[in-house]
């Protein structure tokens, strides 16, 4: 999709933003946390669906920021005064240098596509999981525990980001803002640069573009936001363990995103809102079983909607053509 | 002498055991219409890549405008000129046919206005919106000639712009190529099979065979060369 529709956008952040009128508090602390998890999907639609980078190592992102903001909060970090603000800033910084590294190593290599790209992704989110269990500078399998919350100096006061209200809405207005930002970078005319990468590299070559620096910039970009939301979710939990980089979540993700669509970062934070929502409800009325029927849900999905269940919807509100 | 546009020297490329390309040499002046002929395999797509930069040469120079590209990536040779078309039609096929040539304008840094213009001149108005990869073949090789054109190339190579067409189509494609020429000053090197459609473009022709060009003139003369018979036209005929 080459547009993100505007107005199902601004009518959806909008509902969001009026839901603590009627929701209970233990709710707005859920749809905190999927919004958390909904950067995460974005991340993944944007480098996956506009980049055509399939990723099994978005997670990775996430959790180094998850990190990044506990180690500053806790300041262990040399030189580095403990602050949850600037842990913030890094979980976004710490990132996307890492992904630029990583890019350049993998990106650059002309491994971006085929089953290279797919192993070589997948091994990197095991590999930081392991080192996170082995190191004890990381807290090793037990992680870190007892961050400060965020904090936003008000005149007066501070208002600190420990009650579901202020956390719900400070995740609420971080997603919009960079779900309308990606929509912007997606209709941009680079965006359809990207999308000519995604599509066939070598044509695009022919027109004059880098398709290694697209890429690139597209597979930062996507840390970038994934950092944002483990900063984001580490600073609503107070803690951060392993599982949070590695494969395991990064393939949640993976399924939040087909769920909801890869076509549309908007899609795919609704998919995660709503997977998470159906394996809640699964896993108290089926018990163990839940997995299973999960899967078959799935299935379904995949097969029945291609586009993803709100990827073909948006679509079709953005009048795009069909494949 | 002016430095010729494209000049091309000794350029050899293998695959395994195949020598693709066998010391091949050729000069496009600016301006120039040349048609480049040749019996199927002999080399005239591996010549192509290995200007527009897809494949590296294991031998020989490739100069455009006097200076050494055989070191530049495709985008960079892109950038400094080189338009192409593919056999098989290069169109980003999920992307809409707007899209396609705003792909092609942005990265040739012209402006999107032009692309409105373009949408128009190719006839593809009424299928602005459609997605490239559904549109008829002869469609998509009309939008990616348009898609390169947006690229304002100094050098077009076309690689069988005329396959899949009726023998109409393909002699007005003749007559927009040579209006092309005349009017904006290009030089294209057009491989082509249809050798009634080689008449058409009254151009000069270029007989590429085992991987290298062995003769170079007008059709009538390279027509009546022995070997270009023996070889080719005569294989054929
Ligand atoms: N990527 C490749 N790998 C291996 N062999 C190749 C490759 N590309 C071309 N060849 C071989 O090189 C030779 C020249 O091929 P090329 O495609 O350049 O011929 P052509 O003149 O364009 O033929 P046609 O008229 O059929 O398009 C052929 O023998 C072909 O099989
Ligand atoms: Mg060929």
């Amino acid at each position: 999709m080459s547009r993100e529709p505007l107005l199902p956008a601004l009518l959806l952040w909008t509902a969001l933003a009026l839901l603590p009128f009627a929701a209970p508090a233990w709710l707005l602390a859920q749809l905190a946390q999927y919004l958390a998890y909904g950067l995460l999907a974005m991340s993944l639609a944007y480098v996956w669906g506009q980049g055509g980078l399939l990723s099994f190592c978005q997670a990775l992102f996430f959790g180094a920021g998850a990190y990044a903001f506990a180690l500053a909060g806790l300041g262990r970090l040399p030189l580095l005064p403990a602050s949850p603000g600037l842990g913030l800033v890094l979980a976004v910084l710490v990132p996307t240098a890492l992904a630029l590294l990583l890019g350049l190593l993998l990106v650059g290599a002309r491994v971006a596509t085929g089953p290279a790209w797919a192993v070589l992704t997948l091994v990197l989110g095991v590999i930081a999981e392991r080192l996170a269990v082995a190191s004890p500078f990381l807290g090793g399998s037990n992680g870190l525990a007892g961050l400060p919350p965020l904090a936003l100096p008000l005149p007066g006061r501070t208002l600190e980001l420990l009650d579901p209200l202020p956390t719900y809405l400070a995740l609420l207005l971080v997603a919009a803002a960079v779900q309308l930002g990606l929509a912007r970078a997606i209709a941009a005319p680079s965006g359809s640069l990207l999308r000519a990468v995604r599509e066939d590299p070598l044509r695009a070559a022919h027109l004059g573009i880098d398709p290694t620096r697209a890429r690139l910039r597209a597979f930062t970009l996507a840390a970038a936001v994934a950092g944002l939301g483990g900063g984001l979710f580490a600073a609503q939990f107070g803690f951060v363990a392993p599982p949070l980089l590695g494969l395991g979540l990064s393939t949640e993700v993976l399924v939040w995103v087909a769920v909801g669509g890869r076509g549309s970062p908007l899609a795919a934070l609704l998919g995660a809102v709503l997977v998470k929502t159906v394996e809640g409800l699964l896993g108290e009325w089926l018990g163990a079983g839940w997995p299973l029927a999960l899967g078959l849900l799935l299935l379904l999905v995949v097969l029945l909607f291609p586009r993803g269940i709100f990827g073909g919807l948006l679509a079709r509100l953005a009048g795009a053509p069909d494949p | 002498m002016p430095t010729p546009l494209l000049e091309l020297r000794h350029l050899v490329k293998s695959f395994g055991g195949v020598l693709a390309v066998a010391g091949a040499s050729l000069e496009v002046e600016e301006g120039r219409l040349l048609a480049l002929i040749g019996p199927n395999g002999c080399g005239k797509t591996t010549l192509f890549n290995l200007v527009t930069g897809i494949e590296r040469p294991e031998a020989g120079s490739i100069r455009l405008a006097g200076r050494e590209i055989g070191g530049l990536p495709p985008q960079a040779r892109a950038r400094l000129g080189i338009g192409r078309t593919f056999q098989v039609p290069g169109v980003l096929a999920a992307l809409s046919v707007r899209e396609n040539l705003e792909v092609a304008a942005t990265a040739a840094g012209r402006p999107r206005a032009e692309v409105a213009h373009a949408l128009e001149q190719a006839g593809l108005g009424r299928f602005a919106e459609r997605a490239a990869g559904t549109l008829p073949h002869g469609l998509q090789q009309r939008l990616e000639l348009a898609m390169v054109l947006l690229q304002r190339p100094r050098l077009l190579l076309l690689d069988e712009p005329t396959a899949g067409l009726e023998l109409g189509e393909s002699l007005a494609v003749a007559a927009r190529l040579r209006r092309l020429v005349a009017a904006e000053g290009i030089a294209a090197l057009v491989v082509e099979h249809d050798l009634a459609f080689v008449r058409a473009l009254g151009a000069e022709v270029a007989v590429m065979l085992r991987g290298r060009i062995a003769a170079r003139g007008p059709y009538a003369r390279v027509a009546a060369d022995p070997d270009v018979r023996a070889a080719y036209l005569g294989s054929r005929a």
